[in-house]
């Protein structure tokens, strides 16, 4: 009997500590792991500070978070939660990410590098600073080191993205949903604003060293805010953008160019 | 024996889930004291960053000065210049690192940089490698040249000298960056030739570039020449556009004031550089003529070429350090056609400025980027 309390009480303990370590498990490594934020990509536009409620009892990413890993390579991980469907059985669980996989769509059902589970409500928000996930009652900050001027390899790191003039470094669909985020910063030489008719107000951007305005040329952008123009853009003489003169306005394939 | 047993069972089993609750422990908490990775990275990181702050916002005097007894290629004359011109310096970066050691006390680290481990790469950037002594592992870090460039806000423009105005343009989300000064002669000789070397010239705008040759180098710095209706967007003092009609101001730096209405020309010449000022040498990087934002030499200083995608003969900017304050051309937007020659074959549409040209008087024609 004396044997079987000690066992009970030792068991129930250990059950005990488990748990609490568990809970920090998540804490830990994704503290190590993250030490050296680089980015955050919220690519479904999750709004931030607020629970994410829906859809239940689905993955849904929630963020693409880019870090220096070990050997200095910028890579990334993708933040994945579950949420609950009844109170309390939400799961939050971090994939290795790839470079390919734009919104970690690949990698939903790949092994948790770590997760965290039995969560009631997670919400998170992120500045230029810090990434701050709410779980719960618990708040996970981690500092983001973030530059636009600093590139840093560990012999032979992996190699940069690069892009030729005539790549788009930016573009969305018609639904304004992004289809290629914005590393127009890698681009050989200038980026160029492209009108188009698939999203009012947001510029298709190409690598380019080409001006804009001339015969063949794209037409240079004059802006939905600035002309109040509500209507249809694949117009010729579209007044969203201009041409020098003799040349006017025409709209091929959904872009505006000169003529 | 029953007793004994039943006190050797307790001990195994207490061992064994002590024992489990301290593997557990160790496993959680064991990647934290991997000695080297982690605290590495965290050490290469906060080194960079110093490097960047470094690069970014130039040395401080007291640096400056140290930085500069290792520096016999960088001329005393620029010492007392302007600062603009070391900041995203790769000639003082590299005085700065030479032989130099650095230590990580904290963490124990050091870091090695030697004096040949560097690259210019395109743009003007530069990669310099280090040697970290006790991991023994070889990093780069690259250094991109991100100064002296400002964001266009979001806003509604007007094109042009008039107040009324149909050339209206918005730059909402086109992420206009635009060169806060004029090319200088370092800044073309590095990105053109890879060459870091300073000498007594290096702070002086680029002025004897024709107009292709400015595009071109532009478009290897990765942008394209400044576009007129960029430029004037910066110059007019900001005020709302209502049906087509915006109050354009005639100086960049205030709403209703003419440079003609001051009594005092000097009293101008520490931030509006004309003929009476009699400035024979100017600095690319002075802080002249400034506008809403920190972007300068908007009137006044050198001729200045554009791109103009709405008047393509109005291309030069007339208002210099060549002519008196009270010229018609000192005021915003006022614009003559430059043939984009230089040498014998420039041709301007103003008999006047085109004499002063031919009479080496002008010395050239100033420029600058936007991305």
């Amino acid at each position: 009997m004396y044997v079987l309390k000690t066992f009970i009480i030792l068991y129930v303990l250990s059950f005990f500590c488990f748990g609490v370590f568990s809970a920090e498990r998540f804490k830990e490594e994704s503290a190590l792991r993250w030490i050296n934020l680089d980015g955050l990509e919220n690519i479904h536009g999750l709004s931030q500070e607020s629970a994410l409620k829906s859809p239940k009892n689905t993955w849904i990413t929630v963020l693409e978070i880019y870090f220096y890993n070990e050997k200095f390579q910028k890579v990334k991980d993708c933040l994945l939660y579950k949420v609950p469907e009844s109170g309390g059985d939400g799961v939050l669980k971090v994939v290795s990410g790839f470079k390919g996989d734009e919104k970690c769509k690949k990698v939903k059902f790949n092994p948790a590098l770590f997760t965290k589970d039995k969560i009631f409500n997670f919400g998170f928000s992120f500045d230029n600073e810090q990434l701050k996930l709410l779980i719960d009652k618990d708040i996970y900050i981690y500092p983001v080191f973030r530059s636009k001027t600093l590139n840093i390899s560990f012999g032979g790191g992996e190699a940069i993205t690069t892009f030729k003039n005539g790549d788009i470094c930016f573009d969305v669909k018609e639904d304004c949903e992004l289809s290629k985020k914005n590393n127009c910063h890698l681009c050989p030489s200038g980026v160029q604003n492209i009108v188009t008719s698939l999203c009012p107000g947001v510029y298709k951007k190409i690598c380019s060293d080409q001006n804009c305005g001339d015969k063949g040329e794209f037409a240079c952008p004059r802006g939905i805010k600035s002309t109040m123009y509500l209507g249809e853009l694949c117009i010729p003489d579209s007044p969203v953008a201009y041409c020098r003169k003799p040349h006017r306005v025409i709209c091929q394939n959904n872009e505006l160019i000169c003529q | 024996m029953i007793k004994f047993s039943k006190s050797i069972i307790t001990k195994i089993f207490i061992l064994a889930v002590v024992g489990l609750v301290f593997t557990k422990v160790f496993f959680l908490t064991s990647k934290d004291s991997i000695p080297g990775n982690s605290d590495l990275k965290t050490s290469v990181m906060n080194f960079s960053h110093g490097l960047e702050q470094f690069w970014l916002n130039g040395p401080s005097h007291t640096l400056l000065d140290k930085t500069l007894e290792k520096c016999s290629d960088i001329p005393s004359a620029l010492v007392n210049m302007n600062k603009e011109v070391f900041k995203c310096n790769p000639s003082l970066l590299l005085c700065y690192l030479k032989n130099k050691h650095y230590k990580k006390h904290w963490l124990g680290f050091e870091f090695l940089f030697d004096s040949n481990s560097f690259k210019i790469m395109e743009k003007g950037d530069i990669q310099v490698s280090f040697y970290e002594t006790v991991s023994k592992k070889s990093f780069n870090i690259e250094l991109k040249r991100s100064c002296h460039k400002i964001n266009l806000p979001e806003k509604v423009f007007s094109a042009g000298a008039r107040n009324f105005s149909n050339e209206l343009w918005d730059s909402y989300r086109q992420n206009i960056k635009v060169d806060q000064f004029y090319v200088s002669e370092y800044e073309y000789n590095l990105i053109e030739n890879k060459n870091i070397k300073m000498n007594k010239d290096s702070s002086l705008p680029k002025l004897d570039l024709s107009l292709s040759q400015m595009r071109l180098f532009c478009k290897r710095k990765g942008g394209q020449l400044l576009k007129n209706h960029v430029f004037e967007a910066l110059s007019f003092f900001p005020s709302k556009v209502n049906n087509g009609f915006m109050f354009k101001s005639k100086v960049p730096w205030a709403k209703t004031l003419n440079l003609q209405e001051e009594e005092s020309s000097s009293k101008y010449c520490s931030h509006f550089i004309s003929k009476e000022c009699d400035i024979s040498r100017l600095a690319a990087y002075t802080k002249a003529s400034p506008g809403w934002l920190p972007i300068y030499h908007l009137l006044g200083s050198e001729l200045e070429a554009f791109d103009n995608t709405f008047k393509s003969k109005q291309n030069l900017k007339v208002s210099s350090r060549y002519f008196n304050m009270n010229h018609e051309s000192q005021k915003n937007a006022y614009r003559i056609y430059w043939n984009g020659d230089v040498g014998e074959n420039f041709k301007v549409s103003s008999p006047k400025l085109s004499q002063l040209y031919h009479e080496n008087i002008i010395k050239g024609v100033a420029f600058r980027c936007m991305y």
